[in-house]
């Protein structure tokens, strides 16, 4: 496989990835909000929702006021803004054109046909159509790219690179999620409204994050925060899992590798090594200091990103 | 309440149109011909609404198959538009399709033997059958394939043949596409849409199938791997997907299953081309390159592509690479050597042209001279050195004191000067969007063919180009053209 | 009979790391009548091993290719060779009776079509079509030669620094300057114009006398004279050329002959590039 091709194709995975979680958040914040505990303010889900994409500082740099049309188009159309759906998708497909004879027919029509939605819908459609009309179409349409990517294409080095990409971005975007979310709970006041508020953003990283259904089945219990964290990061039978990631990010690099002796520092190492310490950390561990936890998670992730790239994807 | 069909306006009709104009469809009289008498009262039975469904599944299908091309502007994004597609097919009776498939393999092996003359011996040259300056004064005179022979001798592995049919009913080649052809993708995806909105027609007819053609073209390009190579690693080079035939790049890549790669994916050591994979350097020993002859080797022609890969021009003179189609095909498809092309089939076959080259007359020739200055309103005159259209003289379009002019022009510089009468295309009925009917429109056909170690392919089928501008005669994609299905008919 | 050795270097300096380069050099000197390569001894700064081919006029060509990451390249070659004079300095042409009958069939302008050509590099456009002299018939080839090339020296004044290796013969006659390839370029157009053969040559000129000579590698035509052969004139210098003449390569024009070509990939346009050529008998 050309190593011009592993990087359209790697990066084509993260864009969807990416966009499919940022729209989830912003869709069940968004809706959420609305019937929201009277002390949960607009604005501060506005933000959340632009922390979490990692957009806040642009956005503030551009507008006068956090407003939530403004919001939507920022994150949702702006051709510019390259945390945008739009652009993402755009990219996605740009990579996906460059690697159009390495992947099926279908999955190539669909990433199309998503591209020509979001490229076409302006804020005006969003407005008449509302809210829920356009990321639900936004998350359908990522449902039909895993599923043909699932189901259409050979289970090669194409296979795993895509799924590398699919699966560096979510633990990316998962832990993202988390630290947005403990951030939020941090600024919840003490008082006796406290332990409604708390289970509002935790509820809402749960539905966030695709799990709430997942989570329920598992513990049969209410939703608290030690539990969330633990199922979002080490539970291995949770495909969002953080575990569950890095053990198919292994796998894939296994797959891939050629090499036969695991040097130090290299990126078959680099992921044998962030799986044996993750699968071995108790949620005590992680609840001490939990910020810091998933920041040194995120880097290592990045690390590991950083020598896949290195190593197969430059050309 | 039943809806009385008669009072209905049917969108195909027969538009009775003046002297000069062939139409393919109906005879003089308004008859329908033969082999569209099944075809067209499957048009007229529709109503205008349906129709527009059958047109507008087809612009998705297009649309969401990325059949696209992209107008870019000074934004990031350009606009994407499909390449008009009309439903009505262009269908070829089987007896006429024998005469242009024979013709353009007799054409194409003639062509080849001329290429591997020109750069070996040069004998039509001495012969002097073809005028020395011609050949060396022509920009795709490639010097770096002097004495090279390919392999197979095969230097024109992919044509594209542009043939119309003019008023007389008789097929005429008006150029011999030898560098990198494009549309084929589009032969293939137009049969496939109209077989999904319109397999009902299919059954009426028996048309012979195109989509064997990636299979052909797989086992051309096997067929001339460098010597001592047992499976071949071939690739499709493409400019990128900025490339207007970006789509056919990718398209033909993938239905070969055959790496598509760019020119910085591949380099080359030590005479051998090699592409860049995720586990280090592979060998690749055929290229079906899309790119152009200029742009291949930055370290022999153009030194500012960065569409090609240098060192390139070296292994393939070393035998350790085949470029498809060869360097230097140019030389044999330009303007003012197409008008040698019956002679060349005659100097190295020994045969009569099968399809006929529109007449030229040159001003060299004393007798032709006397016919051009005779006959100047009837004729298009060009120099033979010019390209691009400059200097040419469309006669009937002239007044009588221009034709005087232009007439002291050709007199002072005979050699300079060539004529052709002025060819009229087909018309075929063609469905325009604002009128929400059908209309004549003049078309064209591009033909491909293959040419491999021990074989020749003909595509039974081909691309027709409409002009979609009434009156106008240019078909091309760029200016505003659309195109057809060719259904080329087992039997009559 | 001279015994030389030849060291040719070449160093390229660039402000941005390249990545991945290939570089082409036609240094070497051919092997002909007069000449033989006795022995050669190459190295580069990047420890690359040179890969030698032939181009299609059969001359040898030193490729180097790397992937590693430079921003500096040494290359240099020392080379021995084995001159004697092709022709005598002493002989003088005489011209033979059929010279112009010669020049004029059609088979012969075939088998040297390439020298008789025009190229870019060796196009005189009609604005300067009239400063072309034209050959009297049955005047003598190498007369005629000699008369371009005082012609030439009075057209154009050796000049360095006023052209670059893109200038073309026309541009020549409107500067009215050049160094030796500028001459040679224009002195190939008149040739050729005159139905005469001429090839481009890139070598080595041993200089004892001080003439006109580049830093790096000379360059002087060779023409085509009926009965006997190729014979090397060089027009900066207004000279027949001699045993002080090592031949590299011919070609039509300077393209096919360029001392370095190379394509590498980084994010500067700039790069410095200086040659460095010494000549000793031995």
């Amino acid at each position: 496989m050309l190593a011009r091709i592993a990087n359209n194709l790697f990066w084509m995975a993260r864009y969807l990835e990416r966009s499919e979680h940022i729209t989830r958040y912003a869709q069940v914040h968004y809706f959420s909000s609305i019937d929201a505990p009277l002390s949960i303010k607009r604005e501060s889900v506005l933000e959340s929702v632009l922390q979490m994409a990692g957009a806040y500082t642009d956005y503030v740099n551009k507008h006068d006021e956090l407003e939530e049309t403004q919001v939507v188009k920022f994150i949702g159309l702006d051709d510019l803004n390259p945390i945008s759906v739009r652009y993402s998708i755009s990219r996605a497909r740009e990579n996906a054109r460059g690697a159009r004879d390495s992947i099926s027919t279908e999955l190539w029509e669909t990433i199309n046909t998503y591209y020509h939605y979001t490229n076409s819908i302006q804020a005006e459609d969003i407005a008449e159509q509302g809210m829920y009309e356009y990321t639900h179409r936004i998350l359908q349409y990522s449902s039909i790219v895993n599923g043909y990517i699932d189901q259409s294409l050979l289970r090669d080095e194409t296979w795993s690179i895509i799924h590398l990409g699919q699966h560096i971005e979510r633990a990316v975007q998962i832990m993202r999620m988390i630290v947005t979310k403990l951030m939020d709970l941090n600024r919840i006041p003490n008082n006796h409204w406290a332990s409604t508020l708390q289970l509002f953003e935790i509820v809402n990283l749960l539905k966030s994050t695709e799990t709430y259904d997942m989570s329920k089945i598992f513990y049969k219990d209410v939703p608290n925060a030690t539990y969330t964290l633990a199922f979002l990061t080490l539970n291995a039978q949770c495909p969002k899992s953080i575990v569950y990631n890095l053990q198919q990010i292994k796998d894939c690099i296994d797959f891939i590798s050629d090499d036969k002796n695991v040097k130090e520092g290299s990126l078959e190492f680099q992921a044998n090594k962030m799986l044996a310490t993750l699968s071995f950390t108790t949620i005590e561990e992680v609840a001490k200091n939990p910020l810091a936890f998933y920041y040194e998670c995120l880097n290592q992730l990045y690390k590991l990103s950083d020598l896949l790239e290195k190593k197969y994807l430059t050309y | 309440m039943a809806v009385d069909k008669t009072l209905m306006k049917r969108i195909v009709e027969h538009v009775p149109l003046g002297e000069g104009f062939f139409d393919e469809i109906w005879d003089t009289n308004g008859k329908l011909r033969p082999h569209y008498r099944k075809l067209i009262p499957l048009f007229q039975e529709v109503e205008v609404e349906e129709f527009r469904q059958w047109d507008e599944l087809a612009k998705i299908t297009f649309f969401n198959q990325g059949v696209t091309f992209n107008v870019y502007s000074d934004k990031s994004k350009g606009v994407e538009r499909i390449f008009p597609f009309d439903l009505l097919p262009r269908i070829i009776p089987s007896k006429e399709w024998e005469i242009i498939e024979k013709g353009i393999i007799q054409r194409n092996h003639a062509i080849n033997l001329f290429l591997y003359d020109l750069y070996h011996d040069k004998k039509i040259i001495r012969d002097k059958v073809v005028p020395a300056d011609l050949i060396f004064s022509s920009a795709f005179y490639n010097r770096e394939m002097i004495g090279l022979t390919p392999p197979a001798n095969v230097y024109i592995h992919v044509t594209g043949t542009d043939i119309i049919k003019h008023s007389d009913g008789r097929y005429y080649v008006l150029e011999d596409n030898l560098r990198c052809p494009s549309g084929v993708s589009y032969v293939l995806s137009n049969r496939d849409i109209m077989k999904k909105v319109l397999h009902h027609a299919f059954s009426k007819y028996h048309v012979k199938t195109v989509t064997q053609y990636p299979e052909k073209l797989l086992s051309t390009i096997l067929s001339v791997a460098p010597k001592g190579v047992d499976k071949p690693n071939c690739v499709v080079l493409t400019p990128g997907i900025y490339n207007s035939a970006y789509f056919e790049h990718s398209f033909l890549a993938q239905v070969m299953g055959l790496t598509l790669v760019e020119g910085r994916d591949l380099f080359v050591d030590k005479n051998f081309v090699y592409m860049k994979t995720i586990h280090g350097p592979k060998r690749v020993d055929v290229i079906y390159r899309r790119i152009d002859d200029d742009f291949l080797d930055p370290l022999v022609f153009r030194p500012e592509s960065v569409l090609g890969i240098p060192g390139i021009m070296g292994a393939y003179r070393a035998g350790n690479v085949t470029l498809i189609n060869a360097p230097g095909t140019g030389v044999a498809d330009d303007k003012a050597v197409y008008t040698y092309v019956p002679e060349i089939i005659k100097y190295y076959l020994d045969e009569d042209p099968i399809l006929l080259n529109v007449p030229t007359y040159r001003c060299e020739r004393a007798d032709e001279l006397q016919y051009v200055l005779e006959h100047m309103h009837e004729l298009v005159v060009k120099p033979v050195d010019e390209s691009g259209g400059y200097g040419v003289f469309i006669g009937n379009r002239k007044t009588k004191a221009e034709i005087e002019e232009y007439k002291k022009l050709i007199l002072d510089n005979p050699r300079k000067y060539i004529a052709q009468p002025i060819m009229s295309l087909s018309v075929q009925s063609t469905f325009i969007d604002n009128d929400n009917s059908y209309d004549p429109r003049h078309i064209d056909l591009r033909a491909f063919a293959l040419m491999g170690k021990d074989n020749t392919y003909v595509l039974e089928g081909g691309l027709t180009r409409v002009a979609l501008t009434k009156g106008n005669l240019i078909v091309n994609s760029s200016q505003g053209g659309g195109s057809k299905d060719t259904w080329v008919l087992e039997h009559e | 009979m001279n015994e030389y050795v030849i060291t040719y270097q070449a160093q390229n300096h660039y402000p941005e790391v390249v990545t991945e380069g290939i570089f082409d050099f036609m240094v070497l000197p051919c092997n002909d009548d007069s000449q033989v390569v006795t022995a050669t001894e190459f190295s580069n700064s990047l420890e690359e091993q040179a890969f030698q081919f032939k181009n299609v006029y059969g001359f040898d060509v030193t490729r180097l290719r790397t992937d590693k990451k430079f921003d500096a390249l040494d290359f240099s070659v020392k080379i021995k060779v084995r001159k004697r004079n092709a022709i005598s300095n002493h002989t003088k042409l005489t011209a033979s009776p059929d010279e112009d009958d010669m020049l004029s069939q059609p088979d012969f302008q075939l088998d040297h079509h390439l020298y008789l050509t025009k190229t870019t590099y060796t196009n005189i456009t009609n604005g300067h079509r009239s400063l072309i002299p034209i050959k009297e018939k049955g005047m003598p080839i190498s007369t005629f030669i000699h008369e371009l090339m005082d012609h030439i020296q009075d057209l154009v004044q050796y000049q360095k620094g006023v052209t670059t290796v893109q200038t073309t013969a026309d541009q020549v006659l409107d500067i009215k300057g050049g160094v030796c390839q500028d001459f040679t370029h224009v002195f190939l157009a008149m040739c050729r114009y005159n139905g005469i053969p001429a090839r481009y040559v890139s070598g080595y000129l041993n200089n004892p006398h001080g003439n006109h000579d580049d830093e790096s590698m000379h360059a002087w035509l060779e023409a085509l004279i009926p009965g006997y052969g190729w014979v090397g004139y060089d027009a900066a210098n207004r000279c027949k050329t001699d045993i002080n003449y090592i031949k590299v390569a011919h070609g039509v024009d300077y393209r096919d002959c360029a001392p370095l070509k190379g394509v590498i990939k980084t994010n500067s346009l700039d790069q410095k590039t200086e040659h460095n050529v010494t000549i000793t008998i031995q």
